[in-house]
């Protein structure tokens, strides 16, 4: 079923130019823009929500001139959006190959896709075994990247009407001004001001602000171009299966071992699901057409961070004290999750 | 009564037993109902007319016998609850609650929008001339209109199945006609309707076919005219006479069974099939002056009552309930030990 | 419709019977006048003048020991007030001293003893202030006395000063709470768990009489029926609790505005992670005392003559634990049990969390204990409320209650479901 089908969407090409209907653009297409969104989606809750320390995160600061701010950022889209968009294609494949429907599958490629972020071009998780196969690569990754950011949150924004849009970031946005204290320096308190780390407000607003408009962007794009994408050929799976494959040895050595080890437990699970699933994956199944004003509804999270973030600021609120406890808590439903839906797969059928 | 074809069938109670510590509220009761049909559970209180209902909706479970739904299955065995309404024999209403919200609320757990139940309330409680008081307390309501407000959350969501209990319970006479036509219009919309009741004159000229209990068993059931026709007596003649009837005077008109009151001055005679009430006045005639004749088919009441071997002119009692069995049930469902072991 | 479904249903009809958004709002806008208003009211009418004690002193206390002397002076001729609860006066011996002290006038007289020393003469009793006073005296009198000694003045302070110590935490730890905070949070507790206890009891004793129970459980399962009650009910009890915090808090906040300065918030609320574990394991432990509670009722036959109802105080009694972590240690063995135990951790855990450093898995794990202990007793209580509920006139032993338990879940999805049926 085409999207025509839903709703005859065009894009307009300019005067005098007959429009496109989107239910004709070729698959490349929307392959390119389910990568180029799901990879600013992914990148920007691993690195901006989970605000990582860097006196300057990417250059993007109100005391750096706007030379510096355009470096930052092009820094970040050159070199860190590439990085992504590699691991988004281990998430991207296995989503295809394994016709990943269901959240329970879903949980066993998003894996792949959180071992690929910790494990794959950098040896990350290797540094603070065992412990660093779990968090953040099969947790954080999985629970806060996938599971919210790719799954449910485009789901919001297509299906609910703009109240809820607006509330379920606004409530995200309260979260991420909370969660972007975890880094603070023991103590808190009078000792913020004279630290470049934590961000000053008016940093982490501007962050908020670059960050939340390269998430919409990635919410945009995957909305109007991304989903719906037909299944690759198989060659093009197998080539990048090969080229990911060497491009890992290379990154993280004979530690890549482990990353194929990890990958070839959760291919276990998902081939199960391969046999048993008949519906389309959830990246080929069609979607409908999001409203363009929940789409900019998004914006929402950066707005109340930033006007969240001065308050715990002042106050001296933070979770940095309490940052096991929350880490724990997320590993915990991790490993939850991992448990239900490795035992729902298996006992399918 | 039982057919078991499952497209025309769509409720089948097989020998179903229910039994509490002192009695056995109901004792090997069988029927099944048809779809689009009107269906009544008729008897005394303590009869145990609504401990079959109870069972109908799942509240209660039979000790021994089945039940057959063939409206879709619920989630529990019982009638699916989403296409079943259910009437109470007590009120069931929260007394501190608003109307129409409560409506809404007991449809929507009956599977049904929110917005469509409050529209439908709406018509719905302007239809019983309740318009205006949709945000009063229920508690502020006459009994006869809380029952009217129970009936529509019975109905709200358009069931397949009304089971109702009671239905009249409440009601003046002109709003029993109102039950009676609602009874009839569900009927003439598809909908099965059984419906319990001790108000037989009222449910005779509405139900299609009958079942009536006594001390958790079946006495007798079917059409009226099956009912009737079962019973032996095809009218029933009260003759006034002139003078005291003599013995054989009685005996003449055998094989109609006679019962002289007044002195033998009037007799109740039960007419049986293929006797005329003409043969019947030329036979008495012929012996006495008879100064007034009054014929009539026997009603549901008087059948009843002669099954129970009741006289039907001593039989307040009877159709009262003053039973051990109806006060035995009526506590046993919730006296201690209310569960059989 | 699906189990979920229904318990939603259910639990938004329970809660809104019982919120009423008019009726909270108003209760912060008293709150926060109460406080506001209140607060200096209260101030001025018990504790703001200086001197609410007076005392006279006597002439004759003047010839007693030299350094009395001198400290008395100090007491009463010093242009301010040295303690702010007392006030002293010379006693004019015209104005007869002991009958100003009978006629009310006076709190106390400071005079001579006839062996030596001062003597306190008051109306009746021993006064509470006894105390603070001789500690005033004695701190006006050390230094004299120590001046006698021929100890230098500029020595004098410094003989005196108290050891400080500077403090060097080697780990990021919480905000430590208060007294008042870890009490306030207990009582709120309190307050919230025996306002749903009373809201269930009556309800469900009421859908009894009311007999409301026939037109539920014919559209719904009793698990569904008690899971929707135990929800609507703890939602309601944590808006509560939420509103009043958000009054106490507001209230602080309006009055620091007018005093000029933004008050110190207590602990709970800067720290959001000790927040939010009070917030889930307040409402979990509601959850499971609401649960057991909920079938309690369902037993209860005629709610004004029933003995049953004294069961209420039962999670009172459970969460006062957390007071103990004022009196005892929140360290020891006992109190991190309580901290662990289902019953009496919503209130322990958030106490010790307030007071010390608490283990991250000691939290998940106190956590996931109440998780599973609300999911348990929720299958239990379903089975003893789907056969109490219908139960009027004589209420069933415990015997027969622990009978139905063991009996298993069927009753709980319908008592149909006990006995063989055919659906077809």
């Amino acid at each position: 079923m085409s999207r025509a089908v839903v709703e005859p969407a065009t894009r307009d090409r300019g005067r005098g130019a007959p429009p496109t209907p989107v239910a004709q653009w070729p698959g490349w297409r929307r392959w390119l823009g389910a990568i180029a969104g799901t990879t600013l989606v992914i990148w920007f809750f691993s690195e901006v929500f989970f605000v990582n320390v860097g006196d300057f995160f990417y250059g993007w600061s109100l005391r750096e001139g706007v030379a510096q701010v355009l470096l930052g950022t092009a820094e970040a889209v050159g070199v860190w959006l590439l990085f992504y968009a590699f691991f988004v294609l281990w998430l991207l494949a296995a989503v295809v190959f394994f016709r990943v429907r269901s959240a329970w599958a879903l949980a066993f490629a998003a894996a792949i896709c959180g071992l690929a972020i910790e494990g794959s071009a950098i040896p990350i998780m290797y540094q603070e075994m065992p412990i660093a196969l779990l968090w953040p690569a099969a947790s954080w990754h999985v629970l806060v990247n996938v599971f919210v950011g790719w799954w449910l949150l485009p789901r919001v924004i297509e299906t609910q009407p703009l109240g809820v849009v607006v509330g379920v970031f606004a409530a995200l946005g309260a979260v991420w001004s909370l969660w972007a204290t975890w880094f603070w320096p023991v103590g808190g308190g009078g000792s913020l001001a004279e630290h470049s780390l934590p961000l000053p407000p008016s940093d982490f607003a501007f962050v908020a602000l670059i960050g939340g408009l390269l998430l919409t962007a990635g919410y945009t794009l995957l909305d109007r171009f991304g989903w719906g994408a037909p299944p690759p050929r198989p060659r093009a799976l197998a080539a990048f299966v090969v080229v990911g494959a060497l491009l890992t040895v290379l990154g993280s050595q004979f530690h890549a071992a482990i990353f194929f080890a990890l990958v070839g437990v959760a291919g276990v699970f998902l081939w199960r699901n391969r046999v048993d699933e008949t519906r389309p994956s959830l990246l080929a199944a069609p979607r409908g057409r999001s409203p363009t004003t929940n789409l900019a509804a998004v914006m929402a999270m950066p707005a109340v961070a930033a006007a969240l973030y001065p308050l715990w600021y002042r106050l001296g609120v933070g979770v940095n004290a309490h940052v096991d406890l929350v880490v724990g808590a997320i590993n915990v439903a991790a490993v939850a999750l991992f448990a239900v839906a490795g035992t729902k797969l298996l006992a399918r059928r | 009564m039982r057919r078991n074809d499952p497209h025309t069938t769509p409720v089948v109670v097989d020998d179903v037993v229910k039994r509490y510590a002192s009695v056995t509220a109901v004792d090997g009761v069988s029927f099944a109902v048809e779809r689009g049909e009107v269906f009544a559970l008729l008897g005394p209180n303590g009869a145990g007319k609504s401990t079959v209902v109870r069972m109908l909706c799942g509240i209660l479970a039979p000790d021994e016998g089945r039940l057959r739904f063939d409206l879709g299955s619920g989630p529990r065995g019982a009638a699916d609850p989403l296409r079943t309404g259910y009437l109470p024999e007590d009120r069931g209403l929260y007394a501190d609650a608003k109307v129409l919200p409560m409506i809404v609320y007991l449809a929507g757990l009956r599977g049904m929008a929110q917005a469509e139940a409050e529209r439908r309330a709406r018509a719905w409680l302007e239809r019983f001339d309740l318009a205006g008081r949709e945000r009063d307390r229920v508690d502020a309501l006459s009994k006869g209109n809380q029952q009217k407000v129970q009936l529509i959350a019975s109905l709200l969501h358009e069931p397949a199945l009304a089971i109702l209990d009671e239905p009249f319970s409440g009601f003046d006479p002109v709003n029993q006609d109102l039950v009676s036509r609602l009874i009839r219009q569900l009927r003439d919309a598809g909908t099965t309707v059984i419906l319990s009741a001790h108000h037989m004159d009222l449910v005779e000229s509405i139900a299609d076919r009958v079942l009536l209990l006594h001390r958790g068993r079946e006495v007798m059931g079917g059409t009226l005219a099956a009912v009737r026709a079962s019973s032996g007596v095809a009218r029933r003649v009260r003759v006034t006479l002139a003078a005291p009837a003599r013995p054989d005077d009685v005996a003449a008109l055998a094989p109609a069974n006679v019962v002289a009151r007044d002195g033998a001055r009037v007799l109740d005679i039960d007419l049986p099939e293929g006797h005329s009430v003409g043969s019947l006045l030329h036979a008495l005639t012929a012996r006495s002056e008879v100064l007034d004749v009054h014929s009539e088919a026997p009603s549901l009441r008087e059948l009843y009552l002669r099954a129970v071997g009741v006289d039907p002119e001593a039989a307040d009692e009877v159709m009262a309930g003053g039973s051990d069995g109806a006060r035995a049930a009526d506590g046993a469902h919730g006296a201690g030990g209310a569960v059989a072991p | 419709m699906t189990h979920w479904r229904a318990v939603t249903l259910i639990a938004r009809w329970e809660f809104l019977r019982f919120f009423k958004v008019r009726e909270l709002l108003l209760t912060i806008l008293f709150i926060v006048l109460g406080y506001t208003l209140g607060v200096p009211l209260f101030q001025a009418l018990v504790g703001d003048r200086a001197g609410s004690v007076s005392v006279a002193v006597d002439a004759s206390a003047i010839g007693a020991d030299e350094l009395l002397r001198g400290a008395l002076r100090l007491l009463v001729e010093s242009p301010e007030p040295l303690h702010p609860r007392f006030a002293f006066e010379w006693a004019a011996a015209a104005e007869q001293p002991e009958a100003r002290l009978l006629a009310g006038d006076l709190d106390a007289l400071l005079r001579a003893a006839p062996a030596g020393g001062l003597e306190l003469v008051v109306s009746d009793g021993v006064p509470g202030w006894l105390q603070e006073l001789e500690e005033l005296l004695g701190t006006l009198v050390v230094p004299l006395r120590l001046a006698a000694e021929g100890v230098p003045a500029e020595r004098v302070a410094a003989v005196l000063e108290s050891v400080a110590l500077e403090v060097t935490a080697l780990e990021a730890g919480p905000q430590r709470g208060g007294l008042a905070t870890t009490t306030l949070v207990v009582v709120a507790l309190l307050m919230a768990v025996f306002t749903g206890t009373g809201v269930l009891f009556t309800v469900i004793t009421g859908e009894k009489t009311q007999r409301v129970t026939e037109a539920i459980v014919s559209a719904v399962s009793p698990q569904a029926w008690i899971d929707g009650k135990i929800l609507g009910t703890t939602l309601f009890v944590v808006a509560y609790l939420v509103s009043y915090a958000t009054g106490i808090v507001l209230a602080m906040v309006v009055r620091g505005l007018f005093a000029g300065e933004l008050p110190a918030l207590p602990s709970l609320v800067t720290d959001p992670v000790v927040l939010l574990v009070t917030l889930v394991a307040a409402t979990l432990g509601f959850g499971l005392w609401f649960t057991v509670f909920a079938a309690i009722a369902a037993t209860v036959s005629d709610p004004t003559t029933s003995s049953r109802g004294q069961f209420i105080f039962l999670p009172g009694l459970a969460l006062a634990v957390g007071f103990l972590g004022n009196a005892g240690n929140v360290d020891g063995a006992l109190f991190r049990f309580f901290a662990l135990l289902p019953f009496t951790s919503p209130s322990a855990l958030p106490v010790r969390m307030m007071t010390t450093s608490v283990a991250a898995w000691e939290v998940l794990a106190a956590l996931a204990l109440l998780a599973g202990s609300v999911l348990l007793a929720r299958r239990i209580a379903a089975q003893v409320f789907a056969l109490g509920i219908h139960m009027t006139g004589k209420e069933p032993s415990l015997a027969e209650v622990w009978r139905w338990v063991r009996r298993g879940g069927a009753a709980a999805r319908a008592p149909a479901d006990a006995f063989p049926r055919r659906v077809g």
